[in-house]
């Protein structure tokens, strides 16, 4: 039987840097588009793939793979198509920003197989929009949405963040409110982080962030507003209506394969951690020596992969199967760490139902606390 | 070598003053080295090269021509700072002469002058050096006046070099000769004053001798005087750069002999040799041992380290016979050891030798000086760990040390001082004018008040003018409780502490906030108590912790947070468990840090 494999390719150009972002993203140049395209391209006619894998999502992340131009974008998926055994139900996500959805690129969206549209929405308050360093408005989203939902698909997830500057549980309420009128059938939630090196964490002193205090409770407060409008937390920070939960990140969640392909991309394939050069000229030479862009690769033990299924697959609302954990590591969950797990159930930070262990609610938001005791 | 050629002498110096800087200077005098070959040769720790002082004496043997003559230099280098200054008289007692060498740009310091003391008593010969005569700030007339009011001598022999330079250093290199007396013999006994006893793995114990009377060779059936023990000499030798062998060492000679002595404490220092066959009947004088006079329990940080950690103390002990040890138990920190020191810069030295040369890493908790405790019953105990303390319904009083002080400081400080001594419970015994630019200052301190940051209080408020000396005086009755920590209501026993009952509240106020800072948030919050018995005297809270999540975790994420929960968790490890609550190493120090001006 083939086995299951999320596909992600990464395009790491944007128009401008938000100020709290830290991933690698350059500015748009249309020759370096082109060349990295093309070496992307490389990238996947030598990745080493036989038909013992079926594509089960394919994921096109940034950077703001909403800038990608139509005949690179074709001839990119093409060459998928043509490589890989493509489940006939796949889930095909493109990460778009407000700013760069048009009539034109939504149809060209759909001509290419795309069904899922995550954005970045943020807020719908300008001044945070504005604070985030964001280029569009609130009702900029709202347009885009739109025609998305017109002319691409009407699979939307909106990515909303909360712990931001002079933001209050009033605005962040009302930016709840406005994403869920626009009907995504998906949301994702973010506590802003300041990373290093960001133009927020670097001008830290000047802004007024939300103590921890607050982000929590507008943490909890989103979890309960999403519920009444039926969308189910199914992660620490997604929630999703009913069967459209993001396929590609559950199946990661849940310890499957990946393969990440382009600069900054990260894999987990044949029981190895793979990140790829992080900086397209590092990786375009390495394409070029070697036809992939692999710039460190670890194979992991299987004590390191059951810890790692711990760690995400708590994250799932659902827990984690016990007898089913039982199956493929031959070990009892609650036996190897019995006393971790009986200090948490008897404090009520984990539970367990249907021979599943999970988080309670109150474990969520301080579930560092807890997996770093299953390291 | 006839004995009116040796020359034996010491270099009395307050820390930084350069003492091994101009030892470094005879040494490519004499050519024993070649000059840049090395820096600070004399300092063979790795400890000592970086942190630039000298902790452990270490004798050079030196050759030089004068006026046709071939002459022998033995020159031991002494540390300069406090802690260590039973070295110091180790040396005074095996010379005949000392440069007293002090820095022009700083004057004479507190310390100086005790261990000028002890070589006058000693009869040595004392050569005045000013150091540091190239730097601007030199201020060289007026350490020339300081110096010639301290001994009262003629200013013409005061020596003025700049060891760093170079500059005037051959001169003084043949005052030694001229000046200080060739060693003499007063019996026909042998007699020879171990002034060091070293543990090598391969040879065991290297005795370092200064030989008063007689000779010593190979084959010679040796005795120590205070045990009687007999031994067969091995081998002997003088120390070049390296160990020499050498046939014998006879009278005036200094020189190490091995002997089959397999521990340090049977060829103890300060103790005489003699030969069997002809025993001598009076010992050298010898020197006092020093006593520890700082405790702290030292345990290992990881609890499977324990028979590492009791084995490296052993070895330790090998070499610094000044460290004592014995074991200890600890509800909150397990099984480890009480250890005693000479001072806070020893027990520092040797935290960071246990780390650096045996790999071990350590908690331990705050120092402590030893009290004497009068019970009712009559009894008398010595406390040296203050969870130890007796139920004070037993107790009928309480003694502490006290030591007696020399602060010397420029008369405008007076004030700042007396304050200072006042806020430390200092007595003040006499107050003498030295010259208009310096006083001296005599007070009697308990050692508790000047243990910690006592002397950066001193500095400080002195704008650094101030400088200080001290040593053991007797205990005396105080007014003293112990305070213990309780954390989410449960007792730490490893961070009792003692004090003067004015002070209780200000230390326990103190330590709550403190221990607020160092111990980490956990998901309940966490009470913390200082208590004098049951009542609770001061209190602080850490918070609950109300996030700890990672929202963002695809596929690129996962090592970065796989590692970040690692840090968590080795975070952990370097923890003591209590009540729930982990407690880090840097917390059973919270004392150290506490404010107590
Ligand atoms: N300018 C100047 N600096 C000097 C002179 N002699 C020594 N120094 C400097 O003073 C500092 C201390 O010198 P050391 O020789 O290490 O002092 P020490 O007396 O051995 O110090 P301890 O071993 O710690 O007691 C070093 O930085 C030397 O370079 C000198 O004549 N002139
Ligand atoms: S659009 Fe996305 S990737 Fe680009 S700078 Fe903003 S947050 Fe970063
Ligand atoms: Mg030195």
């Amino acid at each position: 039987m083939q086995k299951k494999l999320a596909l992600y390719l990464h395009f790491p150009f944007c128009t401008k840097k938000c100020n709290y972002c830290n991933f690698y993203s350059i500015p748009y140049d249309a020759d370096l588009v082109h060349k990295y395209c093309s070496g992307l391209r490389q990238e996947i006619i030598n990745f080493p793939y036989k038909n013992d894998y079926k594509v089960i999502t394919i994921y096109l992340g940034g950077g703001s793979p909403s800038l990608i131009p139509f005949h690179e974008l074709v001839s990119t998926i093409n060459l998928i198509r043509e490589k890989f055994y493509l489940d006939k139900e796949i889930e095909f996500t493109l990460e778009a920003n407000p700013i760069h959805v048009s009539e034109s690129k939504a149809e060209n969206w759909r001509i290419t197989g795309v069904n899922r549209i995550s954005m970045g929405a943020q807020s719908f308050n300008d001044g945070e929009l504005s604070k985030l360093g964001r280029l569009h408005s609130s009702t900029e989203i709202g347009i885009a949405a739109n025609k998305i939902k017109e002319i691409c698909c009407n699979n939307i997830s909106l990515d909303l963040m909360y712990g931001i500057p002079g933001q209050t549980m009033k605005s962040w309420l009302n930016s709840l409110q406005k994403a869920i009128k626009l009907s995504p059938k998906h949301i994702s939630s973010y506590c802003l982080k300041l990373e290093k090196e960001t133009f927020l964490a670097e001008n830290k002193a000047k802004y007024n962030f939300p103590d921890e205090e607050l982000e929590r409770k507008m943490y909890y407060k989103m979890i309960s507003e999403l519920q009444k409008k039926d969308y189910e937390q199914y992660e620490i920070s997604n929630f999703g209506k009913k069967s459209y939960y993001s396929r590609h990140n559950t199946h990661i969640w849940e310890g499957g394969e990946y393969v990440g392909l382009g600069a900054a991309a990260h894999s987990f394939y044949k029981m190895q951690r793979i990140r790829n050069k992080s900086d397209i000229k590092s990786y375009l030479n390495k394409l070029k020596e070697t036809n992939n862009g692999i710039d460190k690769k670890r194979k992991i033990s299987t004590q390191e992969f059951m810890v790692d299924k711990i760690m995400l697959g708590l994250r799932l609302n659902k827990g984690i199967s016990l007898p089913k954990f039982h199956a493929e590591f031959g070990i009892d969950l609650l036996d190897k760490f019995g006393e971790q797990i009986n200090k948490f159930l008897k404090n009520n930070y984990l539970t367990i139902e249907d021979e599943r262990l999970k988080f309670t609610s109150k474990a969520l938001f301080i579930s560092n606390s807890i997996l770093s005791e299953f390291i | 070598m006839n004995k009116d050629n040796i020359r034996n002498f010491c270099i009395i110096a307050h820390i930084d003053h350069g003492k091994s800087t101009l030892a470094d200077r005879f040494l490519e005098l004499t050519h024993t080295i070649e000059k840049g070959e090395m820096e600070q040769i004399l300092d063979d720790m790795d400890l000592e090269r970086e942190r630039g002082i000298t902790i452990k004496a270490h004798p050079i043997r030196m050759e030089y021509e004068y006026q046709d003559r071939e002459y022998i230099l033995n020159l031991i280098d002494t540390p300069g700072h406090v802690d260590f200054s039973y070295e110091v008289s180790r040396s005074i007692a095996s010379c005949e002469g000392a440069l007293l060498l002090i820095d022009a740009s700083q004057g004479i310091e507190a310390q100086t002058m005790s261990n000028l003391y002890i070589a006058m008593e000693h009869n040595l010969e004392i050569i005045p050096v000013i150091n540091k005569i190239d730097l601007k700030a030199a201020e060289v007339e007026r350490t020339r006046s300081e110096i010639i009011e301290l001994m009262g001598i003629p200013s013409a022999e005061i020596y003025e070099i700049s060891a760093k330079m170079g500059t005037n250093i051959e001169g003084l290199l043949q005052a030694i000769i001229k000046d200080i007396s060739p060693p003499i013999s007063v019996q026909e006994q042998t007699r020879a004053l171990i002034f060091d006893s070293i543990y090598n793995q391969y040879r065991g114990v290297i005795i370092h001798v200064r030989i008063f009377d007689g000779e010593l060779k190979r084959g010679d059936k040796i005795q120590f005087c205070s045990t009687g023990k007999n031994f067969e000499i091995e081998d002997t030798g003088h120390f070049g750069i390296e160990m020499q062998p050498c046939e014998k060492l006879s009278t005036g000679d200094v020189g190490y002999i091995i002997a089959g002595v397999k521990e340090v404490r049977q060829a103890k220092v300060g103790d005489t040799v003699t030969l069997a066959k002809n025993p001598t009947k009076t010992p050298l004088p010898g020197f006092k041992n020093p006593k520890p006079m700082v405790y702290s329990g030292i345990y290992p940080l990881d609890k499977d380290d324990y028979n590492n950690l009791r084995d490296a103390l052993a070895k330790f002990q090998l070499n610094d016979t000044s460290l004592i040890y014995e074991p200890e138990t600890s509800a909150v920190l397990g099984f480890g050891f009480r250890c005693g020191f000479l001072g806070m810069l020893h027990l520092e030295i040797f935290k960071e030798r246990l780390e650096r040369e045996y790999g071990l890493a350590i908690i331990s908790t705050a120092p402590s000086v030893e009290f004497k405790v009068h019970l009712n019953n009559g009894k008398e105990k010595l406390i040296d760990n203050p969870s130890q303390l007796p139920d004070p319904g037993e107790i009928e009083h309480i003694e502490e040390p006290i030591m007696d002080c020399e602060i010397l400081v420029p008369p405008d400080y007076i004030g700042n001082i007396m304050q200072l001594a006042h806020d430390r419970r200092g007595i003040q015994k006499n107050l003498e004018t030295i010259d208009e630019y310096r006083v001296s200052i005599h007070y009697e301190f308990p050692l508790l008040e000047i243990l910690y940051d006592f002397y950066d209080k001193l500095k400080s408020v002195s704008r650094g003018y101030a400088s200080f000396d001290y040593s053991f005086h007797g205990y005396r009755a105080s007014k003293l409780k112990k305070i213990d920590i309780l954390v989410n209501k449960e007792k730490v026993d490893a961070m009792s502490f003692i004090v003067h009952e004015d002070k209780a509240y200000t230390w326990a106020k103190s330590i709550t906030e403190k221990l607020k800072e160092i111990i980490p948030r956990h998901l309940f919050s966490v009470p913390i108590q200082a208590a004098d018995g049951k009542r609770v005297i001061a209190r602080s809270t850490i918070k609950a912790l109300r996030k700890n999540v990672t929202a963002k975790c695809y596929g690129g994420d996962i090592t970065r947070k796989r590692k970040l929960l690692e840090r968590q968790k080795r975070g952990k490890k370097r923890m003591r468990e209590t009540g729930e609550v982990n407690i880090p190493q840097e917390a059973f120090l919270a004392v150290l840090k506490v404010d107590r001006s």
